[in-house]
């Protein structure tokens, strides 16, 4: 049995201290034509995790995330998910999604839509009605729910789906892009409300471009590049192991940091005020790089950090989905 | 029934069935349709009653002064009346062309000698032309014989006009009863089958259009999504029949008692089962179309295709009733696409024997198995392509659930 660790304050199997894994894919593919869209994937997801799950536009994560929810058959490979039932099998009663594609009866009340789907999921029609006005009022959509969706802006439609997603209390959510098209306020409504999602215990999947936000949001992460895996595991680790940390000095003004730029394993240099920023290769030994700037500048502050995850995906894609060693932590 | 049809797809009916209920679309042709054509009806009625009923007035110039009391003696309820003119027929077609008149009935020795009369007209439809024919006929028979020596009792008892007394042997039911009515019905089932089709069709390119499908087939299995629309959209068929079907017994009652006129529960029992084979022929179609459809207009131009082969045998409407039970018609009903149409009309005009409706029955049906698999693997495959179908190998593909 294979057993991811606890994050601290989250929930995990009586008696093993282990995160039970809700959603296993293995050896995943998937080909149109002779494109393969996703290529031998595999991850698992546990229970009370957001996993986030990335790539660049065209990486295979749609596809993937429509093999997981059983619209589309894959080619080769396995999804399989427990619940309480141990079967194995996809209930849709247990699962929810918010697909990129969005869209919901334009032409039907916020909650005749809302009862139909929730109904699709297994719930009572009064139970739907009851926990949808309830959703509702939470999202600030309490005046609504007796409108045509039609009325509705797009930022409203949005947390209407999204209710719909969550409506059934499913143990499984898998958002495909969540944030897609919010403003900023609404953004900070859904990173909430995923994040409460966790706090449930429900178990998410996350696809999104908002790397801030997966960072934020993510216990761990797979990356996707044309199809396969390319980084997998806890974000910390990840972002630990990347070869590349995020060095800024702040220096007595005027000094010759020239040295700097010729310095092996040094990239993207910036200097304004006093202030040096520069990534640097950790392979290279950070000893060598500190000595040397001690040596030639007068130091009043250095920090040495992990590179933000965006820093992290632009570079594994840049590298045609090699980001070096020891990367994946799974 | 609580075992028979799965929750899902029950959810599905429920929301296709009372979701369209409210639809403009739903309540035109439900309520708007039958008022079209019963006014339209009611239109035709009163025009051929108000034709039939004008008279034309005719002038005659008769050399011969012989036909002109022959004519006058054998007018009796000719929608025409005669007026004796002068010779003058340049006179007489001035008068006509200011509508005085709407003919001129010319009769001179050349006419009684040949038979031929000239009738000169300023308009065909309102010059009673056949009316005229007939008189002409009776009159210039009552000449010849009087020519020959007969007296005029005697050509009286030769041209004594014979009556025909029509009796039908038609599922001893008349004209209405046996066979207008039972036609009306075959039409209403086979456009309500139609309509239902057609809205179905409609809704699914709405569907994929408004990019809820992704949602239903993580809810749902695609063959069921199709299962919960076909029972939906059936109902709102069934409805709309229901509908018509009371407004005619409303409309029909008030002329004929109703048990004469009306087939018997054993008959509407055999046109619903072919109004269901229908529904499911055309609306399996009709889906399948739909996902295979980016935009409705497309859909509606694929629609008229999917339409005018099931109503093909409406244009063989007069020669089918003509002979309903003739080789070429037993064929048609046998042929998939053609059944129900065909089979309806047949069984309004004929006594259509059992075993022939088992058979085009089990061929109709066995046909909407056979559609349903493929059309649910086409609808399964298509509902995801956003941008419709680029070719005829795509199709291919689905069909074959690649």
């Amino acid at each position: 049995m294979s057993c991811h660790r606890q994050a601290p304050g989250r929930k995990t199997d009586e008696g093993t201290g282990c995160m039970s894994r809700v959603l296993a894919v293995r050896s995943l593919s998937k080909s149109y034509g002779d494109t393969c869209a996703v290529c031998g994937l595999s991850f698992s997801a546990h229970r009370g995790e957001i996993l986030g799950l990335l790539g660049p536009n065209g990486a295979g994560k749609t596809t993937a995330i429509r093999i997981i929810m059983g619209i589309v058959g894959a080619d080769s490979g396995s999804v399989r998910m427990t619940f309480d039932d141990n079967s194995g099998r996809r209930d849709p009663r247990r699962i929810g999604y918010l697909p990129e594609e969005r869209g919901l009866y334009e032409e039907a009340r916020v909650l005749d839509n809302l009862r139909y789907l929730g109904r699709l999921r297994g719930m009572k029609p009064k139970e739907a009605v009851r926990r949808a006005r309830r959703w509702l009022d939470r999202l600030d959509l309490g005046g609504w729910s007796d409108r045509k969706l039609q009325q509705l802006s797009k930022g409203m439609q949005q947390k209407v789906q999204f209710i719909a997603a969550v409506l059934h209390r499913p143990d499984l959510v898998v958002l495909d892009e969540p944030f897609a098209g919010l403003d900023p306020i609404n953004q900070d409504v859904f990173r909430r409300e995923i994040a409460s999602l966790r706090q449930r215990g429900m178990t998410v999947v996350l696809s999104s471009h908002q790397m801030n936000l997966v960072e934020e949001l993510c216990d761990r992460i797979c990356m996707l590049h044309e199809g396969r895996r390319v980084l997998y595991g806890d974000l910390a680790d990840i972002k630990r192991q990347h070869p590349q940390a995020m060095v800024s000095v702040r220096h007595k003004p005027g000094a010759d940091i020239s040295f700097v730029r010729r310095f092996s394993g040094v990239s993207a240099v910036e200097s304004d005020a006093g202030v040096l920023n520069f990534r640097y290769r950790t392979s290279q030994g950070t000893n060598r790089l500190l000595d040397e700037l001690s040596r030639r500048l007068h130091i009043d502050e250095i920090s040495v950090q992990t590179p933000p995850l965006h820093d992290i995906f632009t570079s594994t894609v840049r590298q045609g989905g090699e980001p070096g060693e020891g990367i994946d932590t799974a | 029934m609580r075992g028979l049809i799965p929750p899902d797809v029950k959810t599905v009916a429920g929301w296709e069935f009372f979701n369209n209920l409210r639809t403009p679309t739903f309540l035109a042709l439900t309520f708007a349709v039958p008022v079209v054509m019963l006014i339209v009806g009611m239109v035709g009625v009163y025009t051929q009653q108000t034709a039939e009923e004008e008279v034309a007035r005719v002038a005659v110039i008769d050399e011969t002064g012989e036909m002109k009391p022959l004519l006058q003696r054998h007018l009796g309820d000719y929608p025409l009346s005669l007026h004796p003119v002068d010779t003058d027929a340049e006179k007489t077609r001035a008068r006509i062309r200011e509508g005085e008149f709407a003919g001129m009935l010319q009769v001179d020795e050349e006419s009684v000698q040949t038979g031929l009369f000239t009738y000169c007209v300023a308009s065909v439809p309102e010059a009673q032309v056949p009316a005229v024919h007939k008189l002409v006929e009776v009159s210039f028979v009552a000449y010849r014989l009087r020519d020959m020596g007969l007296t005029r009792q005697e050509i009286e008892a030769v041209t004594g006009a014979a009556a025909l007394h029509v009796t039908p042997v038609h599922k001893g039911r008349d004209l209405v009863g046996g066979i207008l009515i039972p036609l009306l019905m075959a039409a209403t089932l086979v456009f309500a089958s139609i309509f239902s089709g057609q809205m179905l069709m409609y809704g699914v390119i709405k569907e994929k259009r408004n990019r809820i499908v992704e949602v239903l087939l993580s809810s749902t299995s695609a063959s069921h999504l199709l299962w919960g629309k076909l029972l939906g959209y059936g109902g709102l068929g069934l409805l709309q029949v229901g509908i018509w079907s009371v407004a005619a017994v409303a409309v029909v009652s008030r002329f004929y008692a109703l048990p004469e006129v009306f087939p018997s529960a054993g008959d509407m029992l055999i046109y619903l089962t072919y109004f269901l084979g229908g529904y499911l022929l055309l609306a399996t179609v009709h889906a399948a179309m739909g996902a295979t459809m980016k935009e409705v207009e497309g859909g509606s131009q694929a629609q008229g295709l999917v339409v005018i082969v099931p109503m093909a045998p409406v244009f063989l409407a007069s020669p089918l009733i003509m002979s309903p039970n003739a080789l070429w018609v037993r064929i048609l009903c046998h042929v998939p696409p053609f059944i129900p149409t065909a089979s309806l009309i047949r069984l309004a005009v004929a006594e259509v024997p059992s075993w022939e409706i088992a058979t085009s029955l089990g061929v109709l049906f066995g046909c909407c198995l056979v559609l349903m698999r493929i059309s649910s693997r086409i609808f399964a495959g298509g509902m995801l392509r956003f941008s419709g179908l680029g070719s005829l190998a795509e199709l291919g593909q689905l069909m074959r659930g690649d």
